[in-house]
């Protein structure tokens, strides 16, 4: 038994005593509790990340969050840049590549007699990333301004946007 | 006098026993409304436990409107061992902040839905390390908050002197900033914040830092800003605006950011204070 667990446990005997006989005076009850102060540890710090691996803690799951316009509208702008850049690296490694020039492949597309309602649908899907980069990217030159950015003006602002580019794609594919 | 005090306190004692006793009466005789919640569990005294959602059944009819309510009745009456955090259950501690249905927010200040054949989802604030349960390991949110260094810096000795001055006009410019409770609700609804939360220091934080930055009295002003001139601690914002979309208390995290950003790009400077705050020094 250590001395500080002694230390600790002598009070609680006394207490006991007390109400064992009741023959000692009620003062004898008091705990004798010394205070001292003590200057704070400093906590060593230690990684975050390393700190909360060692305890094998699991880390909460962020997919639950709730389809909401303005990061539902965020993601689209990333992906529209990322299909832009798939168009400048095919067709910039296309025109490297392959025999041909590309009017070629136009041509035999033509060819296919694909009709052309279903022709008109894939234009607009190939156009609307850049429709749609475009003019949101011009709505984060304005948020980067510091205009439109409470909450009501980005959600309006979002469909706005995105009637915007849908119009401008309909119209640019036609 | 005091007879009649006795008395006078008795009788409400008994109606208030009374009304009470018609209130459960009524519980029961209205038909149920089963409610059923899905929480996020984990145990950390068990070595192999794996996080797990556990559903649990109550009464709406029986149960305070608020999802904090649920909670404390869940474990009050279900599942002792149903750990979360909360204190003041009226939204200014912060305590309580949880995912709701997808959305994070105060369980103190957030209705229950009330749509019983819907089962409501609650997980602890996402993308952060579990402590227990719904509890998230905010430490390292607390450190970021310590690194912006949230408090009046002056370059004089004047700190505790006497009272600063503020225009009234200075003052306004920390409204919608000042009442942030940092519950890390934003901070933990960015991705940016998900994906890079060891050196982007997140919606939260970032507001707070702004607070200094624009308050009059404060002198710090070029060295707060030049601690935040980095591609990391403002830039990973990427105007996603979830942090103002989910903030409990209405405030505008993503727009101080956006302030911070012009500040450090140059394209606004902090105003002269309106009054001299040492203007009391030789009063």
């Amino acid at each position: 038994m250590s001395l500080s667990r002694i230390l600790r446990l002598a009070p609680r005997c006394q207490f006991g005593k007390t109400f064992n006989n009741g023959q000692l005076g009620m003062l004898q009850a008091i705990r004798p509790v010394t205070l001292r102060v003590e200057q704070a540890k400093p906590i060593p710090i230690r990684d975050h990340d390393e700190k909360n691996m060692n305890l094998k803690r699991p880390m909460t799951p962020f997919m639950i969050i709730a389809p909401q316009v303005q990061w539902l509208l965020s993601f689209t702008h990333r992906i529209s840049g990322v299909a832009m850049a798939a168009y400048l690296v095919s067709f910039g490694i296309g025109t490297l590549v392959l025999p041909q020039d590309i009017s070629t492949y136009i041509a035999a597309v033509d060819a296919m007699n694909i009709p052309s309602p279903i022709l008109y649908a894939a234009r607009v899907l190939m156009v609307w990333p850049f429709t749609y980069h475009g003019v949101n990217g011009i709505r984060h030159l304005i948020w980067d301004m510091g205009k439109l950015l409470n909450i009501k003006q980005v959600v309006f602002s979002g469909y706005l946007i995105l009637g915007l580019s849908i119009v401008l794609a309909l119209g640019l594919a036609s | 006098m005091n007879v009649l005090k006795f008395t006078k306190n008795s009788v409400s004692l008994l109606r208030g026993f009374h009304v009470s006793a018609i209130n459960a009466a009524e519980a029961q005789s209205k038909p149920k409304r089963l409610k059923k919640f899905a929480i996020y569990r984990w145990n950390p005294d068990d070595a192999k436990s794996e996080p797990k959602i556990q559903e649990f059944e109550i009464d709406l009819n029986d149960c305070a409107p608020m999802v904090l309510d649920a909670l404390i009745k869940i474990k009050n009456e279900i599942d002792p061992t149903l750990t979360f955090r909360r204190s003041c259950r009226e939204g200014i501690c912060g305590s309580c902040a949880m995912s709701i249905e997808g959305v994070n927010t105060l369980a103190c200040i957030c209705k229950i839905n009330t749509d019983t054949s819907k089962t409501s989802k609650i997980y602890p604030l996402p993308h952060m390390y579990v402590v227990k349960d719904l509890v998230p390991d905010l430490t390292h949110f607390y450190e970021q908050y310590r690194s912006i260094k949230p408090w009046l810096q002056r370059k004089d000795e004047s700190i505790g002197k006497f009272q600063y001055l503020q225009d009234v006009k200075d003052r306004e410019k920390l409204d919608g900033l000042y009442e942030c409770i940092l519950c890390a609700c934003c901070s933990t609804s960015c991705p940016s914040y998900w994906w890079n939360g060891n050196k982007y220091l997140g919606p939260a934080v970032l507001m707070q830092a702004y607070r200094w930055i624009i308050d009059s009295r404060d002198e710090a002003t070029k060295e707060r800003l030049d601690s935040l001139r980095d591609a990391y601690s403002v830039f990973k914002c990427h105007t996603i605006m979830n942090c103002s979309r989910t903030c409990p208390k209405g405030l505008n995290p993503g727009r101080a950011v956006a302030e911070i950003k012009k500040h450090l790009a140059g394209l606004t400077k902090k105003a002269a204070p309106k009054l001299n705050p040492v203007g009391l020094a030789n009063a």
